[in-house]
């Protein structure tokens, strides 16, 4: 058995670790899919506003 | 010389100024009694990120020769201060609070930093952050590298975010002021849980060069202190042009409260709803007694109201998609997965898929926004609400998680931090009070640049309150 353990395979560790941790697990909510939807749902809510063609977005923005 | 008192480290900017030019005390033993405080405190409530005490030592014994030969550079001169550490310091770790970045190191200061070190602040530390800022949304208080901000008031209660560690710092008394950031609520979240004075400037008055980019049209850079006072005197020192920075405006500030307008003449804008109606039951009557205080420093006060717009999807999609811009190759390297919070990863790649035409959309309602607000400041001087509508939740609770209660119908102020900052305005962070032995927060906002307005109706409020000056529990 080694006494030893190299970063490289320390890293490898912690990051299984951290993998193992966020695996989704069953009952847990699709956060991917959710996200998109929250998305979707901003766009809608966009979508509402009654915009001036003449309109045009903030870029070069300042206060 | 014998160990400082302890009530340096509850001392104001101003009070330790003059200890320091009565030689009462020197800025070595400052250095010194706060960068030990950081190290032993800090990480008791998750707020520390890198202690820095020798090299701030080292710049003390500069500011004591530069004193010693009565050479005053700025009021900050030889007062410790820490930043989120989202701002670089040359040679130092800087990570963003965030684990894929936790080996980074920049080879420059950032603009804030070089510029109070320059005016002879002392730099203790870097403070803890939820990672990225936050963006683009996080479920849980643990999204961060260093643990859940712990709140100095009650432990078992997170401190706000993003700018957890200036939140903490400052209540706890690690440092006398700590700089962080804001895109939509991360200075004013934290400061009003914590209970500490705060200050999120005008879009473009601070330069963010040096800072980690979230989205490049809304991120700013502010002090967290113990009073309205100290929060003018470092906005002093830290705004100004930067030809590094393309959002700057160019524009210097001098804190002179002794000019902006007279109360008497102001108009401050409020809702009573948001008072009254949409604030948990408990913070009901801490906020009511903050609109009495107001009222009685003689402005008029008038009721208003934002105009219904979409705040939360417009400024929910610049963030979204920003984000997912600067860290693209976070997310296409897969590093993305080393995130603590699961909903933060799924914004971030979620983001990659907004279509430009919704993004579009939601910059040309952006500007109907400034252009909507620009009215209602034909009406009032300044709007005023409660920061957070209820106390800090618990540590372990997801942040998304919605109070089960019918919503009141006027949504008044309740959207004024997503607006404030979609428009770029200041806004001022006003301990008021507590609820359940946990502070309070108001926040009061004005247009761009009305910095000197906001901070003169701070102090006057700060005079007939003492909110400000009280100190968590068990916190010595």
């Amino acid at each position: 058995m080694k006494n030893k353990i190299t970063r490289r395979e320390l890293a490898g560790t912690l990051l299984a670790t951290t993998a193992a941790a966020q695996a989704p697990q069953a009952g847990a909510p699709d956060e991917l899919q959710e996200a998109r939807d929250q998305n979707r749902r901003s766009g809608e809510a966009l979508a509402k506003v009654e915009l001036p063609q003449d309109t045009e977005p903030a870029f070069h923005f300042s206060a | 010389m014998p160990e400082p008192p302890r009530e340096i480290f509850f001392a104001s900017i101003g009070e330790l100024n003059a200890m320091l030019r009565a030689k009462e005390i020197t800025a070595v033993d400052l250095a010194r009694a706060f960068g030990a405080r950081l190290e032993s405190l800090g990480p008791r409530y998750n707020a520390l990120a890198l202690p820095l005490t020798e090299r701030a030592i080292r710049q003390a014994k500069a500011v004591d020769g530069d004193i010693k030969r009565g050479r005053w550079r700025s009021p900050l001169q030889g007062i410790p201060w820490a930043a989120k550490d989202l701002l670089s310091v040359a040679g130092q770790p800087t990570t963003w609070g965030a684990r894929p970045y936790a080996g980074q190191v920049f080879d420059y200061d950032a603009t804030v930093v070089r510029k109070l070190e320059g005016g002879g602040a002392l730099t203790v530390g870097k403070l803890a952050m939820v990672a990225l800022a936050g963006g683009p949304g996080y479920r849980y208080a643990a999204a961060s590298l260093t643990g859940p901000g712990l709140n100095p008031w009650d432990k078992s209660r997170w401190s706000g975010g993003s700018s957890s560690g200036p939140a903490i710092a400052v209540a706890a008394g690690l440092v006398p002021f700590a700089v962080g950031s804001e895109t939509s609520g991360s200075i004013l979240t934290p400061a009003a849980f914590c209970g500490v004075t705060a200050l999120r400037p005008t879009y473009g008055l601070v330069s963010r060069y040096g800072a980690m980019p979230l989205s490049w049209t809304l991120d700013k850079l502010g002090p967290f202190c113990r009073s309205v006072e100290d929060c003018g005197l470092v906005l002093e020192a830290i705004a100004g042009g930067d030809r590094r920075d393309p959002g700057t405006s160019g524009k210097s500030f001098y804190y002179a409260p002794q000019y902006a307008r007279k109360i008497n003449d102001l108009r401050i804008g409020y809702a009573p709803g948001d008072f009254a109606e949409w604030p948990e039951e408990g913070a009901r009557p801490v906020f009511e007694q903050a609109l009495e205080v107001m009222r009685g420093l003689g402005a008029k006060v008038v009721e208003t109201r934002l105009p219904d717009l979409p705040y939360g999807p417009a400024i929910g999609t610049i963030i979204s998609v920003d984000a997912a811009s600067v860290f693209e190759p976070l997310i296409a390297s897969g590093k993305v997965e080393d995130l603590a919070d699961r909903k933060q990863i799924a914004g971030l790649k979620a983001g990659l898929e907004i279509p430009a035409l919704q993004y579009l959309r939601a910059m040309r309602v952006r500007r109907l926004v400034k252009q909507e607000i620009a009215k209602l400041y034909a009406e009032v001087d300044v709007l005023m609400a409660p920061s957070r509508l209820g106390t800090a939740p618990k540590v372990s609770e997801p942040l998304d998680h919605r109070p089960d209660r019918q919503a009141p119908k006027d949504r008044g102020l309740t959207a004024l931090i997503p607006a404030g900052n979609l428009a770029g305005l200041p806004a001022l962070a006003l301990p008021c009070g507590l609820a359940d032995n946990l502070p309070m927060g108001i926040q009061l906002v004005g247009p761009a640049f009305s910095e000197n307005t906001l901070l003169a109706v701070g102090k006057e409020f700060q005079a007939r309150t003492e909110w400000h000056k009280r100190r968590p529990p068990g916190v010595a």
